[in-house]
């Protein structure tokens, strides 16, 4: 009896789909994070600070993340 | 800006701007850096172990879903590393001369700023609880104000509590006699 078909996505579909929802989950996250800062901070320099390691950080590892969808 | 916010009266002068202890934030982030871990922890595991690994399947093979994997695993730890950072940093009190004001980021939309008089201050309790509170000196603030409705403002995980303590009760004495000599000049 085969059961394992029953529901199956191609590897490459979830990959895909995790990206773009990684993506987007990025995208808005980051439009918050900056309204906060830029609202509600009491120092200039602690907000660039915050954000420019935010996009230091991040930034590189969603083109890695394109990257790996792309060979994948 | 915040303090383009706040409408400081004329002659209000901030005496000091406190946000919670670092060991709070630390051990927050502490959290999250081991849950960042994790999925290294588990390829190394496999890494070392292949006896745990069907017989079908080669770590190597699959490098670019693991790779891919962990990837969304630490972009999803970053983001929640910033988002416990961004509510330690916009959580905070700022002690005037003339009032606290109390900014409560409990998260990203859910942010209550209260205010009150230094004169309405009827009561200060501060709790330093536990081992580490003591020994790192941070502690709970309560506020208790009088007034119409009457008022409790209370934050967790202040550093040094009784210093704190006494600026505002030394503000509040200084506010009480300024108001005192007003009243009694008329």
């Amino acid at each position: 009896m085969d059961t394992g078909n029953a529901f199956s996505l191609p590897l490459e579909q979830i990959v895909t789909l995790v990206f773009y929802t990684t993506v987007l989950v990025f995208a808005i996250f980051t439009i918050i994070l900056r309204y906060h800062w830029k609202t509600y901070s009491v120092d200039d320099k602690v907000t660039k600070t915050t954000l420019t390691l935010y996009y230091v950080t991040t930034i590189p590892l969603i083109l890695l993340l394109s990257f790996l969808t792309l060979i994948i | 800006m915040l303090y383009e916010k706040i409408e400081f009266e004329p002659d209000e002068t901030v005496l000091i701007t406190v946000r919670k202890h670092w060991f709070v934030i630390l051990s927050e982030l502490l959290g999250v850096f081991l849950t960042l871990l994790s999925p290294f922890f588990i390829v190394f595991l496999l890494a070392f172990l292949p006896d745990l690994l069907p017989s079908s399947l080669h770590l190597g093979t699959y490098l670019p879903i693991f790779a891919f994997a962990m990837t969304v695993w630490i972009i999803f730890s970053l983001l929640t590393a910033f988002m416990i950072w961004t509510q330690y940093y916009l959580d905070l009190w700022v002690v005037t001369d003339h009032r606290i004001i109390a900014v409560d980021q409990v998260h990203f939309f859910n942010r209550k700023v209260s205010s009150f008089r230094l004169e309405r201050l009827q009561d200060m309790k501060v709790t330093v609880n536990g081992i580490i509170p003591t020994f790192l000196n941070f502690g709970d603030i309560h506020a208790h104000t009088a007034g119409t409705g009457e008022e409790n403002f209370s934050t967790t995980g202040l550093p040094d509590p009784r210093n704190l303590q006494a600026i505002i009760q030394k503000a509040t004495d200084a506010r009480l006699k300024s108001i005192n000599q007003g009243v009694t000049g008329l």
